[in-house]
Parts: structure tokens; sequence; C-alpha cells
């Protein structure tokens, strides 16, 4: 974003620009846009309020976007994104979030296997509650950590593209498959397919977080039933799709190409939409 | 009969004279700071989707479905004052922690919190450089000018309560609790009424203040707060409105 400058219209006239050294976009005028804000830290100066400017642009613009920034708010916090996430229709896993030693090892009776990870959304390593972890137990009094029944069954990532599914299978001994390979197990990923109850539940999470583009984190019983841990608003959906040929970035490519087909573009205020000029430079 | 529970700082003043005013209705006040609700035990559970918390204070009081009916969270934060000398990175990962819990312990009361967190509270409040676009969006649409750049400073006099002549203009500050509208402790009606009911309206709040830069231009938003000090009359207003919620039939957890 260096020797960049941001000209947002807000008149309704759609003549928001952007200026960048590799050439001039016109915003207003944009399919869609895809928006993965990773990366370094936003820079200071003026690139710096250009890339602000934008990020809060894109939760107005009545452009469609995959990734707008106020739509990463629910994944912030495990449990409460739980909470929306059943309200879709999907089963969570039994959570406790507690600094109270005691109640843990209650927990852990009740459920036979338990594993922890972080409340918010810092990524963290699942870890399974054993003996070397309950050794450690009385550390929780000092910050309070969630922890969840453990869920048998086999992993399934299900990527949401607009109404389109691409559930991939995962084959891990790993609590946490992602760091498998750190814990010298293996982890093979396959396409795969999903009910339909539960494929219209994915897609019904992913629309009723605002989320275009979504990584739904599954668990698949031995009776069928799904378990969802998290959904992420900003998938890496790369890696699932090298190593299973899924044509996600094809599907996403074609939702941006297409103006997003679940995409208000009324440019109904209420959503926030833009009526006015601003300019950053 | 339940508490009503009220979340802030032993400093803030309005948020004690909220506390006096529901008292004065019959209604129990329970007031809890950040640095006591980071001390206390906490029990908060998710089973088939539903979240059921139990919070046990340093005094012995519980705070579960049972014991609160209604809560006004004045919270910026969590403090992290236990980890106020470990590592950065240690604290930042527990007042992101923090964060996180106290959302999935408000969010679950729904309607009976005022001042739950939101991705509203996204480069708003007093510390704020600007008024971020969607407010100005929203401020639009509803008959309130623009600022005029959404990276133009706002003078230092914007966070204050009172109102006076800056450069930009005459600078006002004004709350929104629900359908009341306050200026200097008095109510105030028109198109400005009307114009800043619409802004809390659509950011779907029960509690907002705004600051105005009035000039011959017209009004714009200056700054924006979802936990704005309150005068007070506005916590008078604000003590109704949560009296009024406590003595609904409770629900069950959400």
């Amino acid at each position: 974003m260096a020797a960049a400058s941001l000209r947002l219209d807000l008149s309704g006239a759609r003549q928001s620009v952007l200026r960048t050294e590799s050439g001039v976009v016109d915003l207003d005028r944009l399919t869609g846009i895809y928006a993965r804000a990773l990366g370094p830290a936003v820079p200071s100066g003026t690139a710096g309020e250009v890339t602000e400017a934008l990020h809060q642009w894109l939760d107005v613009t009545d452009v469609p976007v995959m990734g707008r920034p106020a739509s990463m708010f629910s994944n912030g916090s495990k449990p409460h994104q739980a909470r929306l996430i059943a309200a879709a229709g999907l089963r969570v896993p039994t959570t406790l979030v507690t600094n109270d030693p005691s109640l843990v090892r209650e927990f852990l009776a009740e459920q036979g296997r338990v594993i922890f990870k972080s409340i918010s959304g810092i990524r963290s390593i699942v870890r399974e509650l054993d003996d070397d972890a309950l050794a450690r137990l009385d550390r929780i009094r000092a910050l309070p950590t969630q922890f969840q029944g453990r869920v048998p069954g086999v992993d399934v990532r299900v990527h949401v593209v607009g109404e389109r599914v691409f559930p991939t299978r995962i084959l891990s001994s790993a609590a946490d498959y992602r760091y498998a390979a750190r814990d010298g197990l293996a982890c093979d990923l396959e396409a795969s397919a999903l009910s339909p109850d539960v494929e219209a539940a994915c897609v019904r999470v992913a629309a009723d977080l605002e989320l275009p583009l979504a990584g739904v984190d599954l668990r698949i019983g031995e009776d069928g039933a799904a378990t969802c841990f998290e959904v992420n608003p900003m998938p890496a959906f790369s890696y699932y799709e090298s190593n299973t040929g899924q044509p996600i970035a094809l599907a996403i490519a074609e939702w941006l190409a297409n103006g997003g087909c679940a995409e208000n573009t009324e440019g109904d205020p209420a959503d926030g939409s833009l009526s006015e000029r601003s300019e950053v430079a | 009969m339940p508490y009503a529970l009220i979340l802030s700082g032993p400093d803030n003043l309005g948020a004690g004279q909220v506390a006096s005013a529901l008292r004065r209705r019959g209604t129990p006040v329970l007031r809890v700071s950040g640095e006591m609700l980071e001390m206390s035990r906490w029990e908060h559970r998710v089973e088939n989707g539903l979240s059921h918390s139990r919070i046990h204070l340093p005094d012995g009081k519980v705070l579960d479905a049972s014991t609160v009916g209604v809560v006004l969270n004045q919270l910026r934060g969590p403090t992290v004052a236990r980890f106020a000398a470990s590592p950065e990175r240690d604290r930042t990962y527990a007042m992101v922690e923090w964060e996180s819990l106290l959302l999935a312990w408000l969010s679950s009361w729904g309607s009976r919190v005022i001042g739950c967190p939101s991705a509203l509270d996204w480069g708003v409040g007093p510390g704020a450089p600007s008024v971020p676009l969607r407010w100005q969006v929203w401020a639009r649409h509803c008959g309130l000018g623009l600022a005029r750049s959404i990276l133009s400073p706002r003078p230092a006099s914007a966070t204050g309560p009172d109102v006076r002549s800056t450069p930009f203009g005459r600078v006002e500050s004004w709350t929104v609790v629900s359908d009341y509208v306050l200026r200097d402790d008095r109510v105030v009606g028109g198109d400005t009424a009307a114009a800043l009911q619409c802004l809390a309206r659509l950011a779907e709040v029960d509690l907002l203040g705004i600051t105005l830069c009035r000039s011959g231009s017209g009004d714009e938003v200056m700054g924006v707060d979802l936990r704005p000090p309150l005068s007070p009359r506005a916590a008078e207003i604000v003590a109704g409105l949560l009296a009024d919620r406590c003595a609904e039939p409770m629900g069950v957890a959400s």
C-alpha cells in the first residue's frame, strides 16, 4: 500500500478510486472484492491511513465483499460464536470456560476426555487434558481457559462459498490436525460429502454470520451427527484445495465475478452503504 | 428480586447515579468493577447450544441467571491488573482472552444488557481519532452532516461533555437513551433529537453518546461513544430503562 491514495465517493456517484504504484482501481465498479486483512501490521503514515480507510470502506460498500472486517467479529470469542452456531442449527461441543481447577476435574469426570484451547480467536494448539496438563492445572487460576468435551469422529473442514459447499475429510489421530506434523503424526485430506441437512446447516450458519466465504470445522460422529467447533471467517482454503483438487478458488472467483449471489446491492443506508464523499491521500 | 448489575470503575460518577436512582425505585443494585470481575471465580458453560454462567465474586456474591436481572456495562475493556508485571505478549494474550469471555458472557444476556461489546465498538470512544465511516454513513442517512474527512482529527474538546466553540464550529455532546435525547441534562426535541434517535436505531443500541460539531454548514457527527459518561438526568433515564427490564419475566438461558 506504499505511495497510495484513496478517494471514497459517498455521494452515490460511484467514483471511489484507489491509486497505488501498480495502478488505479475503480472501486465502485468492481463486481466483487476478496479481502484477506492479514499480513504485516497496518503501516504508519499515509499508507496506514489509506489501509484503515479502505478497511472501513469494505464494511459499508455495496460492492459484494468476501471478508468484511465487521464479519470477523463473531470469531473473536469462541463461546460467543458457539451460541450463534447452535442457533443456526448445528450441534456445538459441551464447553466449560473457567479459572477453577476443581470444576475442570469435575468436567473431566463427566466428559471422559476433554480438550482445551484459547477462548479468543488467537490461534492456539488444541491439546488434550492429559496427566501432564492436569499437573499444571492450577495455572488457570490466573486466566480462565476453555475446555470442551472431546467429540469422537472424523474432522471435516467445510468451505462454504455463497451457497456452494466443499467438504474436506481430514484423517489424522492428532487432537489438532493443523499441528499433526509437529507431533510426528500423519494428516491426510480427501474430498468428501455431507448429508443434505448438514450441508444446509453449513450454508445457513455462514449466511447468519454474514460470511460469503467461511471455513466450517465439523466433526462427524459414527452416527453421522455433525458437531461444529468453529466457523472461520477467513479460511486458508488453498491448503485444502492443493491437497484435494476441490475447486474452491474457482468458486470464489465465480462468486466475485458474478457480483455475489447473496449480497444486497440496493444500497440500503440502514445497511451502512455509501452516500457521500471522502478523500484520503 | 434480582440485582441490576452495573459494571463500571469505582470512579464512574454516572454509574453511581444510576445505582442511586435504581435503589430509589426499589431495585437492588450490585456494582462490580472490571478488576473485581477478573478476581472472581468464573464458570461459563455452553450446553446443548445454550449458555449458562455463574460468577463467584471475591466477596462471596454470585452472579447468575437467578441473581441478575439486567446489566449496564460501562467497562471499556479488561484491566488485566494481574498481568501488570507480565511480558507484553502475555498481557496482550490475557487482554484478548478476557475480552472474549466478557463478550460470551454479556452477549448471552441478550436485550437484558445495555452496552454489550460489538463490532460497532471498533474505532469509537473517547480516544478515537475519527468517526468510523459506518457511523458517518448512518449519520448522513439520518440527516446529519458528514465530517469533513474520515481522517480529520477531532478537536480535543470533542471528548468533553461541555459545549464550546472550536475552529471547526460549536461542539456539543448529546446522549441518546432509548427514545430520549439529552443535552446538558435537558431533554431536547426537534430535528436534532429525531436525527440522533434515528442514528441510535440504525445502530440498534439503547445508549449512545454523540459529539456534534455545529456550524453554518450544519451538524456533523464528530465523535461516537457506546458507553458515554452519564449526566444526572441521563442516569435517571437509564435507571428507568434498567428497572423496567429487570422487572420483566426472566427467560431461559440463551
